[in-house]
């Protein structure tokens, strides 16, 4: 496996450490206007932490966690596998919480294949994680699809709204139950003075196309009912396109046919796959080099970076991109399955690029080209 | 005791393992006088001493009402995460370890090892001003779930007022849940509040 820029584990020994999420402080003293979580705090001395539970301290040796995590962050232990693992921290590039596995859409290139497990304690675990960690920068959350269980959803909005916790967020969402107005007015409701950014996938201009890549019929009247209902709103919509050999050739299609319906949406993500899930799985199918994508993304941003649009590149290393396209690209890979490849410890771009996904390395890389001089 | 203990190691290991199991179900039976009792293999040990804490908490209250209706509608939760990640027999704990992937249970909570049992005494000589915000954080847990499940529509402020009470209520219901207290052990497994 590649060397990530930031693991998402890290060791720990303990006897009897519990499982669970803790919040890491210097201090022992309970935060009483929210359900706190079970503290995990530091000493004096850098390796031995203490949990406290009951009347009792039970004591952790952790060497690496001084340094992996300040104080605030949100960290779950599991003693079984002994690992300390990052839920939010200040010292991540992205902090994203997992809502459900469950969803409608069976995307082609799913990256975390759905089921239909209870999700639950997946919405309590991110409630509280949002509030003890109380952060006033963009928390992302995330699927499946994160208003399937839409009691839970609407729940959870509730109790960060009663807690007077305003942490803005960044939904990674279908867009099709906001297509139901009765929902989406509650959505509204609750999360009323919240800063929401929705992150809605688009893949096709018509329905054929759209549905044939998320896998379930129906799909594209729905999420295009939820983009009409968030065009009222004062919630920010990212519209967020995978780029695969399916949709390649009608970016410009897709392009226009927002630019036409949804006149309140900006900000345009293309995206290339990432080779993990069932993406690995239909890797042949979907995967359209960036070489061969270059002259169409260049059509298109000459084309529409005319119009209002915001038109980022997620996912693409600069050295692929043709030198056009490069002030759009994005470092958009979060540290924890970010990597780069040996070859480019000489480029000169390194610092300003995104990098690969780690679960690239090997089958599914597409080469870099490094860039040794400015042109 | 203790005789009995060498002679069950004499015999085998695993018939040891089980005798020492069998010891802490018993003194887990004393703890447990004024909490649930219909399912001791179901409660997951955490909990026992807080819905402990908590059912000497409620005496003081004026709630009267701890029937809680029958049946309650299909069994919407059953599939949920207090039935598979809650439910860890507390004597066999070795085994209950790796039942379920930590991802999909990231709230669950194992038996604990059998040496960090809370004894009855720690238990009792806890009633002071700290178990007083102990209790106010549970029933913000409990308030907060119960959020999530569409029951609760309240503040979440960590006080048992009628709403919260009614809440639980339904929840017990909707879980078959028919203890006599009202939020017991079983009631906070099943609900994935931890007691800590």
């Amino acid at each position: 496996m590649a060397n990530v820029i930031r693991r998402k584990f890290i060791g720990f020994y303990s006897r009897e450490a519990i499982d669970g999420m803790y919040i890491y402080k210097k201090s022992n003293i309970t935060d009483i206007d929210i359900p706190q979580l079970p503290i995990l705090q530091s000493t004096d001395k850098k390796d031995i932490f203490y949990i406290h539970f009951e009347s009792k301290q039970i004591k952790i040796i952790a060497p690496e966690l001084n340094e992996h995590f300040n104080e605030g962050d949100v960290l779950e232990i599991d003693n079984k596998n002994k690992k300390i693992r990052t839920v939010l921290s200040s010292l991540s590039n992205e902090n994203t919480l997992l809502l459900t596995e469950q969803c409608e859409n069976r995307c082609l290139f799913c990256s975390q294949p759905p089921n239909s497990l209870p999700d639950i304690h997946l919405y309590n675990r991110a409630t509280m994680a949002l509030l003890n960690y109380d952060s006033k920068d963009l928390i992302g959350i995330t699927g499946g699809e994160p208003t399937i269980n839409r009691d839970a959803f609407i729940g959870m909005l509730k109790v960060l709204k009663s807690l007077k916790n305003i942490t803005p967020l960044h939904i990674l969402s279908n867009g099709r139950n906001l297509g139901n107005i009765t929902f989406y007015t509650e959505v509204m409701k609750e999360a009323e003075k919240r800063s929401i950014i929705w992150g809605i996938p688009l893949y096709g201009h018509k329905s054929s196309l759209h549905d044939m890549i998320v896998g379930s019929k129906g799909a594209f009247n729905d999420t295009l009912n939820g983009l009409l209902n968030l065009s009222a709103s004062m919630h920010e919509i990212e519209l967020r396109i995978v780029i695969v050999k399916q949709n390649y050739k009608f970016l410009e299609h897709i392009l226009d046919f927002i630019n036409n319906s949804f006149p309140n949406i900006r900000t345009i993500s293309l995206m290339n796959l990432e080779p993990v899930g069932w993406a690995k799985k239909n890797y042949e199918e979907l995967y359209i080099s960036v070489e061969e994508q270059n002259q169409y993304l260049t059509a298109l941003i000459s084309t529409f970076n005319i119009f209002r649009f915001d038109i980022k590149l997620l996912n693409y290393p600069l050295c692929l991109l043709n030198e056009k396209l490069r002030p759009y690209a994005v470092k958009s890979i979060s540290d924890w399955k970010n990597y780069y490849p040996e070859e480019c410890s000489l480029c000169i771009y390194k610092s300003e690029c995104c990098g690969y996904f780690s679960s690239a390395d090997g089958l599914y890389l597409e080469k870099p080209k490094v860039i040794y001089e400015k042109n | 005791m203790k005789k009995i203990k060498t002679l069950a190691t004499l015999i085998s290991a695993s018939l040891a393992s089980n005798a020492n199991a069998n010891q802490d179900t018993i003194i887990l039976d004393a703890m447990m006088d004024t909490t649930d009792t219909n399912n001791i293999s179901n409660i997951s040990v955490l909990n026992k001493s807080v819905s402990h804490r908590l059912a000497a908490h409620r005496s003081h209250s004026s709630h009267r009402s701890h029937r809680s209706s029958s049946g309650g509608g299909g069994s919407s939760r059953p599939a949920s995460s207090s039935a598979q990640s809650y439910s860890t027999p507390a004597p066999s704990q070795s085994s209950s370890y790796g039942v379920r992937s930590s991802t999909h249970d990231p709230l669950g909570q194992q038996a604990r090892p059998k040496q960090s049992y809370p004894s009855k005494k720690t238990t009792q000589s806890k009633k002071t001003t700290q178990s007083k915000a102990d209790i106010k954080k549970i029933i913000m847990q409990v308030q907060l779930t119960l959020m999530l499940e569409g029951l609760y529509n309240g503040k979440v402020d960590g006080v048992m007022g009628e709403d919260t009470r009614k809440a639980i209520r339904t929840f017990k219901s909707k879980n078959n849940i028919t203890t006599k207290v009202l939020l017991g052990a079983e009631t906070l497994n099943a609900l994935g509040v931890k007691g800590f």
